[in-house]
């Protein structure tokens, strides 16, 4: 059938009616599915449930796949598609049944969903929630992939019809940025094309179809061309041994990969949920002089700190809460980097006082089951994007981070502009400020000056409750300078400040945060946080740790029952800011060693050189995989016949390479008269004039043979033609001859 | 390619050596050069037309008038040997006309049989479209049965017999068009085409060509017969006759044929594919013989929708462009080494 190929015969692919070909046809079209479902794979972890997520979307691609073929039986392509699409939006109501949406009834969360697709994906923080708003864009995208394929596939375009699945897989990756969930998606494409190629080179291309009565003499042609059982095995084996090198090597190379998929979700700005008040730090003036009134209700069984607010924004007079915030579901992203030595702890709370919008947390959360709740990832700051805060009930868990000695010693800050917003300050810094963050920076690590400023603010003033609220550079300069170096008096409301401006003025990425100590509890495990357990602190960001909280308030846990000291609980249980205590036995950089391999330069080189080595090698195997064949083709001592053949198969391989020789099936004489045009010695066909006869001898002559010398003469023809046509080339072309991996997969000319 | 399936069509008889093939192709290249040497127009028309007189086959010449079509008849039969004769076709033409009548010999109280023109080695019947349908059916009958039939005793005609008609594409007022399966008994229609410069102006110099009565023969009735045998011997493949009837299947279900090719059509083209080969000093048929034969053989065989005749669709072209469509045998696929 390679013989006699219909090229217009698209109507043509179902008349075949032998078992061979239909089995063929089926493992083409599973081939095309499978690929089109690893877009799916690749997006399922970055939902809530990934194993829900997949069984909502793997299922849409085998089903588009089977239903367009089955349509294409009846019906044109257009048609075929344009019915299947009926039907896809027939399976969004299943969808909207299996996966319901917020509106309880399938239809009406289906038509809610279809035109806001794009935008609740988008809008949500990953994982994003198991529900039909989410699922409907990449059910859809499923769906269409699979229809193309399907129609690819049976006019015989198995490239074309991976297309779909690469395409699906790119978007599936970006939508769960996650890179090993990609691998296997990509593991599952690249066996769906391996599978897809090998079915449609067994001959059975739908599109090809065989001239009745001359099959028996194509079937033998097929086996035979391929050099019989060895050659397989011979193929068979280097799959294997390809196979076995990538499954050792790979792990270890992408074990040290640090490449993340883009997130689409980056370049978008959510829209702002309503504040009610611009930032907390004025309650905590107010909270310390009336430290009794009860805010919320925790429910856990160990006490800890809760984050409330994070404030990165320093406008001179006040900080501002980051607020990007995004709806979520109720699985909420993991951090990045994830916090050391982390526990997860999950805590009930009650609101029973709090203002304003925001929702306390427990470390960096990873779950939050609150209704109606939105997240900003940078901040790890939860809110409630609704009314109706009082008297809300919500479990929240998160990683709380263990602070041990060495873990900071030896790490930078990034400088990269990415964190120029937590160090920007206002242009009025007073030089004072400036001073003395340049005397606590003037030698050592980042950790070390993060570590001299709140020591110099802890040890060199004094807590007063009764301070004035306010925390802008008027205030700062009030309480660091005007009262002399010592003996100033605030809340943790200025000390908070005063650190991370200091910290910013010294070049460390900084911010403010306020949350809640833990609370009294009472006997039945339930904390009471009231107003006096308010209190704010500074953090650092270091590389490769994330953000770091240091304790700036003095005055002593040994004062007793002050409110405003979280870490009276214990750094260790509590898992705030100790770290940042310099006086703490338990600081000693014990392990500072071991705190600095952490960035192994030679790590850092591993990936790109083996990315490098990889390409080199690639580049290489297919010159060496080229020049090989070639050489094979061409060489003297074998049979004449395989010598004619290949003299012929190189020769059609170089005009097609060269961008001539004829469409496929063209007859001997007319891809000589090609490689005559084609030829810059303009030799004309008497060039290759042993290879005209000798070709057409065997393939239509009586004797179906040839001498050994003309066919000797044949390949000799070749060898100095081809040569002349690649030195009649652009010089570009000239030089990628040999390295071009096309030839490669060429099944005809 | 299995031997099992492939059905030797030369057995028996044994294929042509190549050394066998060159010896006749020179005798073949012979005729057409002495028949060429009296005529204008391209080698390549000349060669069609002996290999149609191999075949004994029946050409039809479409072409406008004055280009040499009486001309390449006569140097045809001067060539091989023969009688030409010339048939001017009128509406008023009768069948007696053609095939002769029994006229009374007063001399000897006998009907004697005088033979028409059609008893000659070559009969150019020009413009055959105007005569009436009765006499083209008398002159188709010859053409097909090589048989006279007048008063009951048949005549047998001469051989080598080639009948060359002609038609005039231009006009067509007052003209009976043959019908398709009169048309199918044409082995291949050629067109001779107008002259080069040169050409032409040696014809005005009259210094061109030699008179095609004084041609030397360049073949006997004997040797003609050699020829024709040694055509039959002529290796065909089986991809070969896959890829005609691949060809033909696909003019059958070409929308914009009413009629495909025929049986007769394909086994047409076969026959001269060999004796086309054996002329180019090969022993066996290859694709290219197929696609270089379509044109003549089968062009004038295909019938146009009417659709397609409105829209000024040329059978030429269609089934040039189904040769484009269907592959022809690759040398990979039929060898399979």
């Amino acid at each position: 059938m390679d013989t006699l190929t219909l090229r217009r015969s698209a109507d043509l692919v179902w008349a075949g009616d032998r078992g061979r070909s239909r089995a063929l046809l089926r493992a083409g079209a599973g081939a095309a599915a499978a690929a089109c479902a690893a877009g799916a794979v690749a997006a399922a972890p970055g939902y809530a449930s990934p194993l829900g997520a997949a069984l909502a979307l793997v299922p849409w691609a085998p089903a588009a796949v089977v239903l367009t073929l089955l349509l294409l039986r009846r019906l044109s392509h257009s048609a075929a598609l344009l019915t299947g699409a009926a039907a896809a939006l027939a399976g969004t109501l299943l969808l909207a049944l299996a996966a319901p949406g917020t509106r309880g009834d399938p239809l009406a969360d289906v038509l809610a969903a279809l035109p806001n697709a794009g935008a609740r994906i988008l809008g949500s923080v990953p994982p994003l929630p198991v529900m039909v708003d989410t699922l409907l864009l990449p059910a859809l995208a499923t769906w269409l992939g699979g229809a193309v394929a399907a129609v690819a596939w049976s006019t015989g375009r198995p490239l074309t019809a991976l297309l779909p699945g690469v395409l699906l897989l790119t978007g599936g990756t970006a939508l769960s940025a996650s890179a090993s969930a990609a691998l296997w998606a990509a593991a599952l494409l690249a066996a769906s094309a391996g599978l897809l190629l090998a079915v449609s080179s067994a001959a059975a291309v739908p599109g090809t179809v065989a001239a009745p009565g001359f099959s028996a003499e194509a079937a033998p042609a097929r086996t035979g061309r391929g050099g019989g059982a060895g050659r397989w095995a011979l193929r068979a084996g280097a799959c294997v041994a390809v196979c076995a090198i990538a499954a050792t090597a790979a792990p270890a190379v992408f074990a040290t990969w640090q490449a993340r998929p883009l997130d689409p979700r980056a370049g978008l700005r959510p829209h702002a949920v309503p504040e009610a008040a611009p930032n907390p730090l004025g309650y905590l003036s107010v909270w310390a002089a009336h430290p009794d009134t009860p805010l919320l209700e925790v429910e856990s069984n160990r006490a800890n700190v809760l984050r409330w607010v994070a404030l990165a924004d320093f406008t001179g007079t006040t900080w501002l809460p980051e607020s990007r915030y995004r709806t979520t579901g109720r699985v909420l992203p993991a951090p990045d980097p994830a916090p050391p030595h982390a526990t997860r702890q999950e805590v009930g709370i009650t609101l029973t006082g709090l203002p304003g919008p925001w929702l306390p947390v427990v470390g960096a959360p990873r779950s939050l089951d609150a209704p109606g709740a939105a997240f900003d990832a940078a901040s790890g700051t939860a809110v409630l994007a609704r009314d109706g805060a009082e008297g809300l009930a919500y479990t929240v868990s998160g990683d709380v981070a263990q602070w041990r000695a060495g873990t900071l010693t030896g790490r930078d800050v990034p400088r990269s502009a990415a964190f120029d917003q937590y160090r920007r300050l206002p242009e009025d810094v007073p030089e004072e400020i400036i001073g003395i963050a340049a005397q606590a920076s003037a030698d050592g690590e980042p950790y070390d000056h993060a570590v001299r400023l709140a020591r110099y603010l802890r040890t060199g003033y004094t807590f007063d409750p009764r301070a004035p609220s306010g925390h802008g550079l008027a205030d700062l300069r009030r309480l660091l300078v005007e009262p002399g170096r010592q003996g100033g008096g605030g809340t943790s409301e200025q000390f908070a400040s005063a650190f991370a401006v200091l910290a910013r003025a010294a070049g460390l990425p900084s911010r403010v945060v306020v949350g809640f100590g833990p609370g009294g509890r009472g006997e039945d495990g339930t904390a009471t946080v009231t107003t006096g357990d308010a209190i704010a602190w500074g953090e650092v960001y270091f590389s490769g740790v994330g953000w770091v909280p240091f304790d700036v308030t003095p005055g002593g846990r040994e004062e007793g029952g002050d409110p405003e000291e979280p870490a009276a609980v214990g750094a260790q249980d509590s898992g705030l800011h100790s770290v940042g205590r310099p006086d703490g036995a338990d600081w000693a950089p014990a392990a500072d060693a071991a705190a600095r391999q952490g960035g192994d330069p030679a790590r850092v080189w591993l990936a790109p050189g083996a990315a490098a080595a990889g390409a080199a090698g690639a580049v290489l195997l297919v010159l060496l995989l080229r020049t090989l064949r070639s050489r094979r083709r061409l060489a003297a001592g074998r049979p004449p016949v395989e010598t004619v053949l290949g003299a012929w198969r190189e020769l059609r391989e170089n005009l097609r390479l060269a961008g001539t020789g004829g469409v496929s099936g063209s007859t001997v004489t007319t891809v000589i008269r090609a490689a005559a045009g084609a030829d810059p010695k303009q030799g004309g066909m008497r060039r290759l004039r042993s290879l005209h006869r000798c070709v057409n001898d065997l393939a239509f002559g009586p004797t179906r043979s040839v001498s050994k010398e003309r066919a000797g003469r044949a390949a000799a023809e070749v060898r100095e033609y081809v040569r002349d046509l690649r030195a009649g080339q652009p010089r570009t072309r000239r030089w990628s001859w040999w390295l071009d991996p096309r030839p490669l997969f060429w099944r005809e000319w | 390619m299995t031997t099992t399936t492939s059905t030797d069509d030369t057995a028996g008889r044994g294929t042509l050596s190549s050394a066998e093939a060159s010896e006749h192709a020179a005798a073949i290249t012979a005729l057409a050069n002495t028949a060429g040497s009296a005529v204008l127009g391209g080698a390549d028309t000349v060669r069609m037309a002996v290999v149609a007189l191999l075949c004994q086959g029946h050409l039809l010449l479409e072409d406008v008038p004055g280009v040499g079509k009486t001309r390449l008849a006569r140097a045809l039969a001067a060539s091989v040997g023969g009688e030409h004769r010339r048939v001017q076709f009128t509406p008023d033409l009768l069948p007696a006309d053609l095939t002769g009548v029994n006229v009374f010999n007063q001399s000897s109280g006998h009907f004697d049989f005088q033979p028409g023109p059609v008893f000659a080695n070559v009969v150019v019947a020009d413009e055959i479209n105007r005569a009436a349908p009765k006499t083209q059916a008398a002159l188709l009958e010859v053409m097909e049965e090589r048989l006279v039939t007048v008063d009951g005793v048949r005549y047998v005609a001469p051989d080598p017999f080639l009948i060359v008609a002609t038609q005039n594409p231009v006009e067509f007022d007052g003209t009976y068009p043959l019908p398709e399966a009169q048309l199918d008994r044409f082995l291949m229609r050629l067109s001779l085409g107008y002259p080069d410069e040169e050409a032409e102006i040696a014809i005005m110099r009259r210094t061109g060509l030699p008179d095609p009565d004084t041609l030397r023969p360049a073949a006997d009735a004997a040797g003609l017969e050699r020829l024709r045998a040694a055509g039959e011997r002529v290796h065909v493949a089986d991809a070969v006759y896959a890829y005609i009837r691949a060809v033909a299947e696909a003019t059958r279900r070409h929308p914009r044929l009413r009629l495909g090719l025929s049986p007769r059509a394909t086994a047409a083209l076969a026959h001269a594919a060999r004796h086309l080969a054996l002329a180019l000093g090969r022993a066996y048929v290859i694709p290219e013989d197929v696609e270089r034969l379509a044109a003549p053989v089968w062009a004038h065989r295909l019938v146009l929708t009417p659709e397609a005749q409105v829209g000024g669709a040329d059978p030429a072209e269609l089934l040039a462009e189904v040769l484009r469509q269907v592959a022809a045998p690759q040398p990979d696929a039929v060898v399979g080494g």
